[in-house]
């Protein structure tokens, strides 16, 4: 389900949840299933920075090989950890995989970097390559996490059409400068849309139903926040040329402004996504079954801000604290409300006549790092 | 036996099952209604990872989900051995090993930021083609042109500064050919920028006593653009831009980040062991064109005389090696000099 949320796409998806304190839903299910069943996350933040701090060095002395391996971990650990009546997700991605879709991406910016140099011209030709082929990049990838992403023995699937994502990915964007950027908040919900619908579970298809009117209210928030950071960096440079006595601020000077400037971007990026959580999965079906989503913005805001403080007063080392907690609280957050008994949701799915599907998606399925 | 949930891999219904490994490597699956021996290559088991539960996928269809307990299941999921996966997850599960992994990154942080990104600097600036050091010694001209008023030293001196120049010029041949810009900065001192520039204030031409005190002088600066120092100031001011151009070669936008040099060099100066690069150098170049070396050490010493007050020099504060400490060692290295041509 992975990719299948969108909200919490932000970094790593951490996805949903499951736990054996939770007795196991049997072929008799209780008469009164509970209206709204929890994700629950039991992730823990010692337990994690053992295992980052550990693939982060083994990554560093394999010269970046074993970084495949360490993601394949990082997910599993976030996925494995993660509840959902009684049973957790499970990653099944082979670390191989993955590294083959780094080698690629490797050894194309090598080439870029080297002949670029040689041919500007070349550069222009790898640039304009690289957003063609965009769309199938992010349709694999999708298809490749989805495909790997199991849950009570189902996997899930992303339906790769090149077609639509080469409408959202590269058609719709166009519009935005046209429209001054008013398009923005809704090519965002299209992006979302595109994501969620091709998604299913079994033979259970995932719909999307919210309207672009809680994008357009997050995204004028955030941009609302972008507005005054560029403020303050407005003011900070006329400042400097002041003291300087009208010369050009050098390098150094400025960069208070940019970092202050960065943080800026950053809560805006996070305050919108915590605008959005609610409204992306409340509009969120997998077949009639929906999801309730309660994620409070200014407590998540609060939780990023003391991340980000923590990650950069612990030069970085406190990234798994931070990671785990953003977790936690984002699936706290997070219901599922069956449409009728949980013995519907036993029902759900087969994963069967797919046997094209997967060996489609074990051919061409490399996770590219998006 | 093991309590275990299993999924058939047709529904999400799951059911509570006893699993056992047989002597043979077989898994045993006994539960209501089901009663399953799988034969041992028929089954993958993932590997252990923090607490999470295991997960053994049946080839034939159907996962059976173990809570976690380590060490009661083969291991090996894919793209790892047994041994290798025992391996990492015991390494994962040390608190130890963590707090040791820890102190190694950390000192492979240091070691880069303190060594590495110096000698990466140094490799990039050597790399620079020449027109683009011309571009970016241009920028940093500029930032004086705007800074300071232009020279009042007449034709006649300008011409004997040159003439000193050109003396040490025939002594060594250099990779650019070095131009002298003269303006009038209140105070004694001189720079060198990329692409050959150097700044000599008049304030220091009339501060020197003699032509080979301004030799002496130039002689250093010649060390700081043969050595290719504003070159590296630049790139090790900006990591950023030095990690980006070491990686693609892309040098174009150093010369705008050159604009930034003239503050770096009025602020602080070159770093320590630029200086003593420089130096060096101009011992070396000072012997060949026949002038004595003792030269530099007197103009550092009316330089130091000349200072405004400004307070203590702190040596360790700045970057900058006092020049107390310069004039010692410039002393200590022509000493020898005296005793004529010792064995090298």
């Amino acid at each position: 389900m992975d990719s299948s949320d969108p909200a919490i796409k932000a970094d790593e998806p951490p996805v949903l949840p499951s736990a054996f304190s939770t007795p196991p839903l049997s072929e008799r299910p209780p008469p009164a299933a509970p209206a709204r069943i929890p994700f629950r996350f039991h992730g823990s933040a010692a337990e994690y920075f053992c295992i980052w701090i550990v693939n982060t060095l083994l990554t560093i002395l394999t010269l970046g090989v074993f970084s495949a391996w360490a993601k394949v971990r990082k997910r599993r650990y976030l996925r494995g950890n993660t509840e959902l009546l009684g049973h957790r997700f499970d990653y099944t991605a082979d670390p191989r995989r993955i590294l083959i879709g780094n080698a690629i991406v490797v050894v194309l910016f090598l080439g870029y970097a080297l002949f670029g140099a040689v041919y500007p011209a070349l550069r222009l030709l790898a640039i304009v390559l690289a957003v063609i082929f965009l769309p199938w990049i992010i349709v694999r990838s999708h298809a490749f996490n989805a495909h790997h992403t199991m849950w009570r023995g189902l996997r899930f699937r992303f339906h790769p059409s090149l077609s639509a994502a080469v409408v959202i990915y590269l058609l719709k964007p166009l519009l935005i400068p046209l429209t001054f950027g008013l398009y923005y908040p809704a090519w965002a919900r299209d992006r979302f849309a595109f994501r969620i619908q091709r998604h299913r579970f079994g033979t259970a298809y995932f719909h999307f139903e919210t309207t672009s009117g809680p994008f357009y209210r997050a995204h004028l928030a955030a941009g609302g926040i972008i507005f005054i950071g560029a403020l303050v960096l407005g003011l900070w440079m006329q400042w400097l040329t002041n003291h300087n006595g009208g010369h050009i601020p050098t390098t150094t000077q400025t960069l208070p402004g940019f970092l202050v400037y960065g943080g800026f971007i950053l809560l805006a990026k996070h305050y919108a996504f915590a605008r959005l959580f609610n409204p992306v999965w409340n509009g969120t079906r997998l077949d009639q079954h929906r999801f309730r989503a309660s994620l409070r913005s200014g407590r998540w805001l609060g939780l990023q801000l003391t991340n980000l403080a923590a990650i950069i007063v612990s030069c970085g080392l406190l990234y798994p604290w931070a990671l785990i907690r953003s977790a936690r609280y984002a699936l706290e957050s997070l219901e599922l409300e069956p449409a009728g008994s949980l013995d519907e949701i036993a029902r759900m799915g087969s994963s069967c006549g797919s046997a094209v599907g997967d060996s489609a998606a074990e051919f061409a399925g490399f996770d590219f790092g998006l | 036996m093991t309590p275990a949930l299993y999924c058939d891999g047709h529904t999400t219904r799951s059911l509570p099952v006893d699993i056992a490994f047989r002597s043979d490597g077989a898994l045993h699956l006994a539960g209501t209604g089901i009663d399953r021996v799988v034969p041992p290559d028929e089954f993958q088991v993932s590997d252990s990872l923090g607490r999470i539960p295991r997960f053994i996928h049946l080839c034939a269809g159907g996962v059976v989900e173990v809570p976690a307990s380590p060490d009661a299941l083969p291991s090996a999921g894919r793209g790892s051995t047994p041994h290798f996966s025992r391996l990492l997850h015991a390494l994962e599960s040390h608190s130890g090993i963590a707090a040791l992994a820890t102190l190694v990154i950390v000192a492979c942080v240091v070691a880069a930021v303190w060594r590495g990104l110096p000698a990466l600097a140094h490799r990039v600036a050597f790399a620079v083609p020449q027109q683009i050091e011309t571009q970016a010694g241009n920028a940093a001209l500029s930032v004086f042109t705007q800074a300071f008023p232009p020279s009042q030293l007449d034709f006649y001196l300008q011409h004997r500064v040159r003439l000193q120049l050109e003396r040490l010029l025939a002594a060594r041949q250099m990779h650019v050919s070095p131009r002298l810009v003269f303006f009038s900065m209140e105070m004694p001192n001189a720079f060198a920028l990329p692409g050959g520039v150097i700044v000599v204030s008049d304030e220091l031409v009339t501060l020197a006593t003699n032509d080979e005190e301004i030799a002496a002088v130039l002689a250093h600066e010649l060390g700081h653009i043969e050595r290719r120092h504003g070159l590296q100031s630049v790139l090790r001011n900006s990591s950023a831009l030095l990690l980006v151009s070491a990686v693609t070669g892309d040098l174009s936008t150093l010369g705008t980040f050159s604009a930034s040099l003239p503050f770096l060099l009025l602020q602080f100066g070159y770093a320590r062991e630029f200086e003593r690069e420089a130096d060096a150098f101009a011992v070396d170049l000072l012997r060949t064109a026949g002038i004595d070396p003792q030269r530099m050490a007197d103009i550092l010493t009316a330089l130091e005389a000349a200072r405004p007050v400004r307070g203590p020099d702190f040596a360790y504060l700045s970057t900058h090696p006092s020049n107390a400490e310069r004039i010692a060692s410039l002393r200590r290295a022509t000493a020898p000099e005296m005793s004529a041509d010792a064995p090298r």
